[in-house]
């Protein structure tokens, strides 16, 4: 995630991010009997050793399982370096300091405060630089003129780092929550922008014609064609916001903050307290993870005429 | 043209050999109102640059009949349908549909593209209202797909259908709105040869049901052959031949009148001049 914007750029993305995402390809399952895993696996193998398969006890556990496997055993093992003293606890604090802290904060009401701050900056800064990204796409991609007037210029600002305008954000807006929605607004609004663009832009032209020539007006155009049209892509910008949108939020919250996730890590580096320092990546982790699954419900929702979306019925 | 008292003559499609996914008994009087419109074309022209696709075309076009238009590609032939359906303006000459120009609105007139074109993220039904325009009218949707037999797939995302599903639900989003006349731009052009075959039967019998003046491009001589009461072949931009197919209907297939005409046909389109 060092520099995920520049990513978005090439739209072919979009869809392949879409169709390779079914959750039953994992590794595991590629080797699993499961009627999934029986594509995936090479025909040698199936015939080479049919009974270490089948004993194989991983095989048994059903899908939905089998993407925890890998973490816990991450876990597990890391756990284990750490009691039996292989690396220092100073520097990697065990995985039950880690879950100490979290039940200690969780008590005193710290963590979720903090939580709960970055929460509702990372939000308010996805609505804010989320729906002028969306309207800006959505205008461009239908209006020359529009497209002509500002694409370029905001293809010029994009190439600059949003994190590289910190300096310029402090002395306009100072450290205060300003500064955070703004950083976090301004890198959510360009995945989204492109997004959105690309999304209308590639709408079927055939389309387009068969719904003018069937006398629909501008506005059921866009309604029943343009925008369903654009959907998909328009996700794919909404799942890279969220993830510009965490990264960001948690350089503007070492920058400076009085509560949130990050200054939760931050002051927690000043006491060298290790396991609240890994106790904020964790959360951050889950956040995203959160923010990630939400959107493909929200995707599963709206896009079930989607082929991709049709495979697990039939 | 305005509005059309009296009914237009009514053909029954029974007693059609037919293949065993229509079910024939489930054919059910609709009152159509609408009538073929008639339609004028004089001295039309298009280019585009400096290429002269259409040279001057003159075609007088009967209420309600089936004409056919062949040729190789890039003879025109697809120019001139999306000249009638307004998808292209003339260059120069006319085409008046039933007495009114085709800037006025009051025939309606549809176009079948080779491609389905349903939108993918509406069910099936929806698609076919799309052919309704503002007029929200769920029945007259599924009655259109009654009539081509695609009644069970109404609650359908377009992707689940087959490739001739897909093409007779787009045949019941042209009919829906009873059009007067329906353009058909190659529309079993990308199917394969047994749905293409079984599409032509529903075709012609839709028509001879509803009575809509049609014209069909094709490539597909046998086809044309097929569906036509007449055949025009279009070469370089200009009418090559003018030929009435009199065949009784329904078509009987491979019959050796079909062959003769052709021949006829092949001959027109394939020898130079």
């Amino acid at each position: 995630m060092t520099s995920p914007i520049w990513t978005m750029t090439s739209g072919e993305l979009s869809l392949a991010a879409q169709l390779k995402d079914t959750p039953s390809m994992t590794l595991l399952t590629a080797f699993a009997p499961s009627r999934a895993g029986r594509r995936e696996r090479p025909d040698t193998l199936d015939r080479a050793r049919p009974t270490e398969v089948q004993t194989l006890s991983l095989c048994r556990l059903p899908s939905a399982v089998l993407p925890f496997v890998l973490p816990l055993a991450i876990v597990a093992l890391w756990q284990a370096a750490a009691s039996f003293g292989w690396i220092s606890t100073r520097l990697m604090p065990a995985p039950s300091d880690v879950a100490r802290a979290l039940w200690e904060r969780t008590l005193t009401g710290e963590l979720p405060a903090d939580v709960g701050a970055s929460t509702v900056r990372a939000l308010s800064g996805l609505l804010v630089g989320g729906s002028i990204g969306f309207a800006l796409g959505l205008i461009n991609g239908v209006s020359k003129l529009s497209h002509t007037l500002t694409d370029s210029t905001l293809q010029m600002v994009r190439t600059v780092p949003n994190l590289a305008l910190i300096p310029l954000v402090i002395i306009w807006f100072g450290i205060g929550e300003e500064a955070k929605l703004f950083l976090t607004a301004l890198g959510v609004f360009f995945p989204m922008y492109l997004n959105t663009l690309h999304g209308v832009r590639s709408v079927d032209p055939q389309l387009i014609e068969m719904g003018t020539v069937y006398g629909m007006n501008r506005r059921t155009l866009f309604r029943r064609v343009i925008l369903p049209g654009a959907l998909p892509s328009i996700f794919v910008g909404l799942r890279f916001s969220l993830g510009i949108m965490w990264l960001t939020l948690i350089v503007a919250e070492t920058m400076a903050a009085s509560s949130g996730i990050g200054q939760m890590a931050n002051s927690a580096r000043e006491f060298m307290q290790t396991d609240v320092v890994v106790l904020a990546l964790v959360i951050y982790a889950l956040l995203g993870k959160l923010a990630d699954l939400t959107a493909k419900l929200l995707e599963r929702m709206t896009l079930q005429w989607h082929p991709a979306y049709q495979r697990s019925e039939g | 043209m305005t509005h059309i008292a009296g009914r237009p003559r009514r053909l029954t499609a029974s007693g059609r050999d037919i293949e065993p996914d229509f079910k024939l008994g489930e054919r059910r009087p609709i009152p159509h109102q609408s009538q073929g419109a008639a339609i004028h074309i004089s001295g039309l022209e298009k280019h585009f640059g400096s290429t002269k696709v259409l040279k001057g075309i003159d075609l007088e076009i009967a209420s309600g009949s089936f004409v056919a238009v062949v040729g190789k590609s890039g003879c025109g032939k697809s120019t001139l349908l999306r000249l009638l359906t307004g998808l292209e303006q003339p260059d120069a000459g006319s085409i008046v549909l039933a007495g009114v120009t085709n800037d006025g609105s009051q025939p309606v007139s549809r176009i079948m593209f080779q491609e389905p074109r349903l939108l993918p993220w509406e069910k099936v039904v929806d698609n076919v209202a799309v052919g309704l325009g503002d007029r929200r009218d769920e029945g007259a949707a599924l009655a259109a797909l009654a009539d081509v037999q695609l009644s069970e797939k109404a609650n359908e995302w377009p992707a689940r259908l087959s490739g001739g599903q897909r093409q007779r639900g787009a045949l019941a989003r042209a009919l829906v709105s009873q059009p007067n006349f329906l353009a058909l731009d190659e529309p079993l052009g990308a199917l394969d040869a047994l749905t293409r075959i079984s599409m032509q039967r529903l075709l012609e019998g839709v028509w001879l049901d509803q009575r809509f003046t049609a014209i069909l491009v094709t490539h597909d001589v046998g086809e044309a052959v097929a569906l036509a009461d007449r055949v025009v072949v279009l070469d370089n931009g200009a009418v090559a031949l003018d030929l009435d197919i009199d065949l009784d209907r329904p078509r009987a297939r491979a019959s050796a009148q079909a062959a003769a005409y052709e021949q006829q046909l092949l001959n027109a389109i394939l020898e130079p001049r």
